[in-house]
């Protein structure tokens, strides 16, 4: 869809609406939330619609940090990279007064933590992943709503690097490390904002000046009317990026904390594991309060893990209307190996680092967290590494 | 002919939806289990460090 919408396509060359697709995606959105309304909260339905919301945004406008960081690399296109950078900057200019309690009523806490060995081997294995896996946290959820049968194999396998993770997770913290930098605590709320704003337009600078080098030139988008490209995409860069800042922002008014998406998956796989007879309570990080009560509570309970949901189902529901759900595409073996290898080091680096593209990256530094920074240098490290593995897993560059 | 991608992506989702009512029916009232998370010092409640 993307490929094909992207370079410049019309109205008569797109597949029509997948209507069974689109329907069967908008009952689960709507059903869904009526039975978390009822049965856990409003303000969970709520945020189980914004995790709709996030997966139509990044599916439509086909938001993906790794082949954003891949592409950078590879071709000079800088346009996910930066997309990437105006998102967090965005972001930015909200989360570090909120969090720092510039309106007292609210009790909000940002994607801030601890750094040290954890994290960067976490993130450095993570960045590597996610070029195996193909996807990232998000990427990994909604290309699967958009009917991947790739990410399948790579969902699952992030689960499963996910719950040996948090088994690692207390004897990596007992490691070298420093407990979490607040930047807006040394520097001042606008202090840290100039600053994190000074590095991000560097990088931006940075993206800009490769693509001059390289001699990308951008594909023209599709020219269909504005209110079939709303419904059935694609969506730009800046709409898609535009939805995840204000919906990010509803996540940190809602839910208290910034979007994530890996902590579900620990939780998922910990609770499969506690289905099928493992005693996960053994183990240090599930006993820790908030791991606990997720183990213990109804996953309906556990605010990532339903927006996770919302997003597979807004995703489907995007790929449904844009006519794309299922695109036949031959998995080869060696594609299978890198999406199942790329999976588990994803859910073994997200536990060690705090997250994803979007907890770690986006959350972190919107919440002007060092850890943010360290996340980045380091998983990009790694996927620089992971660009090179690529093609022996029959994925190309 | 082998297995279609939708039907298995959609045999997929709803034992994804079948395991979610399994284990929303099989936990205790929300109300029974309390979310205490006083040293979290990550997202993830992870203590801190020096704590450590």
């Amino acid at each position: 869809m993307t490929a094909l919408a992207r370079s410049g396509d019309t109205l008569r060359e797109r597949p029509s609406v997948d209507m069974s697709v689109a329907l069967f995606a908008a009952s689960i959105l709507a059903v869904g939330a009526l039975i978390i309304g009822v049965e856990v909260s409003v303000r969970m339905a709520a945020l189980y619609l914004i995790g709709g919301g996030l997966g139509v945004a990044l599916l439509h406008g086909a938001f993906g940090f790794t082949a954003g960081w891949r592409r950078i690399v590879t071709h000079g296109d800088g346009r996910g990279m930066r997309a990437q950078l105006i998102v967090i900057a965005l972001t930015m200019l909200v989360f570090i007064p909120l969090i720092n309690g510039v309106l007292p009523d609210l009790s909000l806490t940002g994607a801030i933590a601890p750094v040290g060995a954890s994290l960067i081997l976490g993130s450095f294995v993570f960045g590597l992943g996610m070029q195996l896996g193909n996807g990232c946290g998000s990427g990994t959820l909604f290309t699967l709503g958009g009917g991947s049968q790739r990410m399948l194999l790579t969902l699952v396998a992030f689960i499963a690097g996910s719950v040996v993770g948090s088994i690692h997770l207390p004897w990596w913290l007992g490691q070298v490390g420093t407990d979490p930098v607040n930047l807006a605590k040394i520097f001042t709320i606008p202090g840290a904002i100039l600053l994190q704003a000074v590095i991000l337009a560097a990088i931006g600078w940075w993206t800009l000046r490769r693509e001059r080098s390289a001699g990308y030139k951008a594909e023209t988008l599709s020219e269909s009317p504005l209110s079939i490209r709303l419904f059935r995409g694609p969506w730009t860069f800046f709409w898609s990026g535009m939805a995840l800042v204000v919906l990010n922002i509803a996540t940190l008014l809602l839910a208290g904390h910034p979007w994530t998406i890996t902590y579900g998956f620990a939780v998922w796989g910990a609770k499969f594991a506690q289905g099928i007879g493992f005693d996960m309570s053994q183990f240090e990080f599930w006993t820790w309060p908030k791991a606990s009560t997720s183990l213990s509570n109804s996953i309906l309970a556990d605010v990532t893990s339903v927006m996770n949901f919302g997003l597979i189902a807004g995703a489907m529901l995007a790929a449904g209307l844009a006519g794309t759900f299922a695109s036949p595409v031959k998995l080869s073996g060696k594609s299978a190996a890198g999406a199942i290898i790329g999976g588990l080091l994803m859910g073994y680096g997200a536990r060690l680092a705090f997250g994803c593209n979007i907890g770690a990256f986006l959350g972190g530094i919107a919440s002007g967290s060092l850890h943010g920074w360290v996340w980045f240098l380091f998983a990009f490290a790694g996927t620089l590494a992971g660009i090179k593995l690529r093609p022996y897993f029959g994925l190309g560059n | 002919m082998g297995i279609s991608a939708r039907k298995i992506l959609f045999a997929f989702l709803l034992s994804g939806l079948s395991l979610i009512a399994i284990d929303h029916l099989a936990s205790p009232p929300l109300s029974a289990v309390a979310s205490v998370d006083e040293n979290a010092c990550a997202p993830c409640g992870a203590p801190c460090p020096s704590t450590r």
